[in-house]
């Protein structure tokens, strides 16, 4: 087990430090950079001060350079500075990280709560009237695109009912939990549906896999009832393929946040990823997009352990 | 969930088991077609009927009828299965699960498959135990291990610690014996149960079912398509084809003068039975698809005996020992 | 004929690396067939058989040995100079479905080889493939049908049909009968017959089942872990079997007509795993004879004294068989035994 973790763990700092280099390299292919900005802002700065201003910053040297650089402070625990907002960027990061975690761990969390029951009940009845109309709202769940449900709910709930808050978040000091949720309602119901689809889908496939299989009949043969047969026998067999299957959406699932925060105004790692690239923050934006990569890491190496532990075939080797 | 043992029979000459007129129906295009019309036996106690019939036949939904587990849209469509003198088709579920596993128990023919891969072997078979018997964790988990080594499974109290990947083929057919007999029953339904496994590990499990009936006097319904091992194990035997038993009578009068067609049919073109080279005797033809079975006697379109009368009329199935169901019987 | 075999392996390795470890299923395993012969090869699942067969059709290259066609060295060739002998040695599988394309009609699939190898004209190859379907049994209304709409014994003929179509020398047949219904498998068996005398080519007749070896076998090859242990003409092998695993196959092979089992008859254990193989004779920890010397001595396959046609790998093959345990010498006696 320790063996595995520790192989996982150096998989993923491989795949992140070539992430570091894909990303600083686009980074560096943006038209503009920093300085050019500077000069745009302020009117005085002359082209020698341009010049001047990149040697400073390193800006005329090779990328390949300037990212062995960026590459040995960041090793050494120096992420560098938001220019945006005139900080450390790690001092940005984190209030924003614990925002979209809280996001996206509640709304995957509702997400399999709707659908492990949804996705079992459909399939012990396949075909059945339930089945349909579990199928058909998933399907409706999938193909909606999340940008115009977020716009939708915004319009539904906050502009013609004006009941939820279109936008932001709210502090615990201010307004207590409830006040919190009420500005994380549309965004997590902006997710669940259109999460929830694909984890009822996966489910019920499964499901109806793992109920046709043999044991489920010597299970039936020993006299075990429904209910054990559902949830001890097949249950158990049908999450080995649907945990792989939500841990290679949770990316997705991640880059829907994204969009959703955005959207919200809601102050979390899409928002701040989205305002540093349009502010040309390459610091931060850089940082942003690798602290992103690592959480869908995590995600699969989550998964991957949980996958292990469910299915006795695989070893940890 | 505890069930009371199994009355014991007044007369021990009665059936433990007596299935009658039994039809399984699946729902078709504008009507309904019988996968299994009309099948009768009895099962009797320390004895063995093998169910004997090529794929298709109906041999294993017959199986799963008596337990009242047809898969989904068959149904039962007429018929009784008595259980000492116990109507099981009017049961519902509940009253059938406290029979099924504990009265009469199931093998299956891919042990592999029909095991559970990610639950140990040993919580399979206290899982069956405690589903009838009132029993600790600690006491059912005793109760497999000792049942594992029963079964001829060395290391027992380790081997129940092993999934079904890490046991051999012949080692999972013994778990799942001895799954099928943790409570004891007194008819265990082997469906194919060495089908699946090599021919030196097939004697060992057939020996085994063998000493497992001996000790405990149960009856055996012991179904195949091999009659090479249906002559090994059988007492009595029913011979099978699409959907009706043809020929029923003990095993030693089937195999030195079978007389049903398809039955003589089924022993001559056995290639261990001829001398070696040379042609085999082959039935034409291929076992009819249960959606269309031709008119009249349904083996009449392959057998060579056939005339008008075969075509046109049903023979009644064999339902009982030394009948069998044909107009042409001992036609020379 | 000429005494030349027409395939002729000697010496064939073949390992599998696994996460376990190596798994050596072929152990330096030597054969041959002569032209129109029929060799059947029999063991017990793992025993290797398959492997044997898909290296000396190259479709698996062994990792050492020879493999020699019609004289011709042929492991050391290339892909493209492979392409002569794969015309001449053709591949029945045990899973018709499975081995026949679902979405071509069978007339394509019958056509098959012949496009691959550019053998004659579009309207030539219609005239062969409505002539192969003939040969098997098929009628040529069925050429448009696909394979799906066949039962498994329709679907093994048009495995064979296509197997025919380059008028092979050598058709290597793994378990052909072994997934039909014994009155579909005699059907098989008897096609299979007639081919072999109207078209005179040689089978590798692959097959855990006795009885039907001993029907249509010459000669056969039992496999026990990666080796051979016994090969002897049919008639010997079944009559004076004298590899103590042979022994055991038959006994082992339920036949009508003897009557129900008595206990004990049974060989003890299973095949060891091939990951790690016992050492001496590989049948030792099984064998009712088995000494100290089986313990630490592997038996070489050699000619049983007395009888050249037939060769065991076992320390004792030139003791005759103790009496007892074969359905088709009708042996009575008993070896007493108990259970594991």
């Amino acid at each position: 087990m320790i063996r595995f973790l520790a192989g996982r763990t150096v998989q993923a700092a491989s795949v992140l430090l070539l992430m570091s280099f894909v990303i600083y390299g686009l980074m560096g292919l943006m038209p503009g950079d920093p300085i050019d900005l500077m000069i745009s802002a302020d009117p005085k700065m002359t082209s020698e001060d341009a010049v001047r201003l990149r040697k400073l910053y390193g800006l005329d040297q090779p990328i390949t350079e300037r990212y062995a650089n960026w590459l040995a402070a960041a090793v050494g625990g120096d992420l560098g500075y938001s220019r945006l907002y005139a900080k450390p960027v790690l001092d940005v990061l984190f209030p924003a990280l614990g925002n979209t975690v809280r996001l996206l761990a509640i709304s995957f969390l509702l997400s399999l709560a709707i659908a492990l029951p949804m996705g079992i009940l459909a399939a012990m009845r396949p075909y059945s009237r339930f089945d349909y109309s579990v199928n058909l709202a998933a399907f409706a769940g999938i193909s909606v695109p999340s940008f115009w449900l977020a716009l939708i709910l915004i319009i539904v709930f906050s502009v013609t009912f004006n009941l939820l808050p279109a936008g932001g978040t709210g502090t615990l000091s201010e307004g207590g939990i409830w006040e919190t949720a009420r500005y994380l309602v549309l965004p997590v119901a902006n997710l669940v549906i259109v999460s929830v689809g694909g984890h009822t889908r996966y489910t019920r496939a499964a499901m109806i896999e793992a109920l046709r299989q043999d044991y489920i009949r010597t299970a039936r043969a020993k006299g075990a009832g429904p209910a054990r047969v559902v949830l001890k026998h097949a249950l158990r067999n049908a999450m080995i393929p649907v945990v792989t299957i939500i841990a290679l959406d949770f990316g997705m699932l991640f880059s829907g946040a994204l969009i959703t925060e955005t959207i919200f105004a809601s102050p979390g790692m899409g928002k701040l990823i989205f305002d540093a690239i349009m502010g040309s923050d390459f610091n931060l934006a850089l940082v942003g997009l690798l602290f992103a990569t690592t959480l869908t890491l995590v995600g699969n190496l989550l998964a991957d352990i949980a996958y292990a532990r469910l299915d006795p075939r695989i070893s940890y080797r | 969930m505890t069930a009371a043992a199994p009355a014991p029979s007044p007369d021990p000459a009665e059936p433990v088991l007596r299935v009658a007129g039994l039809d399984v129906s699946f729902a078709i295009d504008g009507g309904s077609a019988k996968a299994v019309d009309g099948v009768g036996f009895q099962l009797t106690r320390g004895r063995t009927l093998a169910l004997v019939g090529e794929s298709g036949c109906g041999k294993s939904l017959t199986a799963l009828a008596v337990l009242g587990l047809v898969p989904r849209p068959g149904r039962i469509g007429a018929g009784s299965v008595r259980y000492h003198g116990r109507e099981l088709t009017s049961l519902d579920d509940r009253a059938l699960r406290g029979i099924r596993g504990n009265a009469i128990a199931m093998v299956f023919q891919e042990p592999m498959t029909s095991l559970n891969p990610v639950y140990t072997v040993g919580d399979q078979i206290a899982e069956a135990y405690r589903l009838h018997f009132s029993a600790s964790a600690r006491e059912a988990r005793a109760e497999a291990v000792s049942m594992l080594d029963h079964v001829g499974i060395a290391d027992a109290q380790n081997r129940a610690r092993a999934y079904p990947h890490q046991l051999s083929g012949g080692m999972r057919q013994r778990a799942m014996i001895a799954m099928a007999l943790v409570c004891r029953p007194d008819v265990l339904i082997a469906d194919e149960p060495t089908t699946a496994l090599d021919v030196t590990i097939q004697g060992q499990i057939l020996d085994l079912i063998l000493a497992m009936q001996k000790e405990n006097g149960m009856a055996v319904l012991f179904i195949s398509h091999d009659l090479g091992v249906v002559s090994e194990v059988a007492d009595d035997v029913a011979v099978m084809y699409a959907g009706t038993i043809v020929e029923q009578t003990p095993a030693a009068s089937l195999f030195a003068a079978p007389r049903h067609p398809y039955t003589r049919g089924l022993i001559e073109t056995l290639p261990g039975t001829t001398p070696p080279g040379g042609r085999l005797p082959a039935i034409p033809g291929v076992v009819p698809d249960f959606r269309r079975r031709p008119k009249g006697c349904r083996f009449s379109d392959r057998c060579s005996l056939a005339d008008g009368h075969c075509r046109d009329a049903s023979p009644p199935p064999a339902v009982s020992g030394g009948a069998v169901s044909c107009w042409k019987a001992d036609a020379p | 004929m000429m005494s030349r075999p027409l395939i002729e392996a000697r010496d064939l390795r073949k390992s599998f690396q696994s996460r376990d470890g190596t798994l050596r299923v072929l152990n330096g395993v030597g054969l041959s067939v002569d032209k129109g012969e029929t060799l059947a090869l029999v063991g017990e699942s793992g025993s290797g058989k398959t492997t044997l067969a898909r290296a000396i059709t190259m479709l698996v290259p062994p990792d050492g040995g020879s493999v020699r066609f019609d004289g011709m060295e042929i492991t050391r060739l290339k892909r493209r100079e492979l392409k002569p002998f794969r015309r001449r040695v053709q591949m029945v599988f045990q899973d018709p479905y499975g081995s026949l394309n679902p979405r071509l009609p069978v007339g394509r699939i019958i056509a098959e080889p012949l496009v691959i190898h550019g053998r004659g004209t579009r309207d030539e190859r219609h005239k062969s493939v409505a002539r192969l379907v003939e040969a098997v049994g098929l009628g040529s209304d069925d050429l448009a049908r696909y394979p799906h709409e066949f039962s498994g014994g329709q679907r093994q003929r048009i495995a064979i049909a296509r197997a025919l179509a380059l008028g092979p020398d050598l058709i290597v047949a793994d378990e052909p009968v072994s997934a039909l219904d014994v009155s579909i498998q005699s059907q098989i068996l008897n096609l299979m017959a007639d081919l072999r005398e109207t078209r005179g080519m040689a089978y590798l007749f692959i097959s855990h089942d006795l009885g039907v070896v001993r029907h249509i076998a010459d000669r056969v090859a039992v496999m026990y872990l990666g080796t051979i242990v016994e090969e002897a003409p049919a008639a010997n092998l079944f009559a004076v079997p004298r590899h103590p695993y042979t022994r055991a196959l038959i006994a082992a092979t339920p036949v009508v007509g003897r009557g129900k089992r008595k206990p004990g008859r049974a060989i003890i254990g299973e095949p060891p795993s091939p990951l790690s193989p016992p050492k001496g004779c590989p049948f030792h920890p099984r064998c009712p004879m088995a000494v100290a010397m089986c313990r630490g001595k592997v038996p070489v396959l050699e000619p049983v004294h007395g009888l050249p046609s037939q060769s065991a790998a076992c320390h004792f093959k030139d003791q005759p068989a103790p009496a007892g345990n074969n359905p088709w010498t009708d042996l009575v006696a008993e070896t007493k035994r108990g259970e594991p």
